[in-house]
């Protein structure tokens, strides 16, 4: 559910709402190059 | 903050300020524009998309909407179905309709960038036309299909929110 974590704002059962689970671009974007980075064990 | 005077007539409505509110899914859009909507049905979709978007069609706005192609006649039904002047919209480049091939899946793949580029050119667009504001609505099923590129989505939408915080328009 990483897209989740994309988006500032979500609707869910109709309703819309910030996303508590929203992540800043800066923030993703290192996590992203972090596990490119970190091989699958 | 006053809601939108939604009595006018979809077609002829009053141009609107880029700034006025943004009545939507049972709140108001602050400034923070880039929704991720779930939905359970195609009616509950249309349910809360279509007071959306026929507010934007009210205030003088551009629609601009990327659909599933399969989906492409419904979904014009339904624009129909609430009272919106499809034809005449499209004429007047008020609303624009592309399927997932002419945006997200140009040449049967997913560009990342190609579609970060498009998205900006769409709202400059909009703005050139002299739109106020353009919702952008797109229907995202073809990412849970087994497309190329569509590992390069979350990178997308994560790099998108660099892009959209410069401008007003929704993005949804």
């Amino acid at each position: 559910m990483d897209i989740m974590r994309t988006h500032p704002m979500t609707i869910i059962g109709g309703v819309l709402q910030e996303n508590p689970f929203f992540v800043p671009p800066d923030e993703f974007l290192r996590e992203l190059r972090e596990r490119r980075a970190t091989p699958n064990v | 903050m006053e809601p939108t005077n939604n009595s006018a007539t979809v077609r002829g409505g009053a141009p609107s300020k880029s700034d006025q509110p943004i009545r939507f899914a049972g709140s108001v859009l602050g400034a923070q524009r880039h929704v991720c909507a779930f939905f359970n049905s195609p009616d509950e979709e249309y349910r809360v998309l279509l007071p959306f978007i026929k507010e934007g069609f009210a205030c003088g706005q551009k629609a601009f909407h990327i659909v599933d192609p399969k989906l492409r006649e419904e979904h014009l039904r339904r624009l129909a179905s609430a009272g919106i002047d499809v034809a005449a919209a499209e004429k007047s480049g008020q609303f624009e309709l592309r399927n997932w091939a002419d945006a997200y899946l140009r040449d049967g793949h997913f560009d990342q960038n190609r579609m970060l580029a498009l998205i900006q050119e769409v709202l400059e667009h909009g703005k050139q036309q002299g739109f106020p504001l353009t919702r952008l609505v797109a229907h995202m099923e073809w990412a849970l299909e087994d497309r190329p590129g569509v590992d390069d989505l979350v990178e997308y939408e994560t790099r998108l929110n660099y892009i959209l915080p410069r401008y007003r328009d929704p993005v949804i």
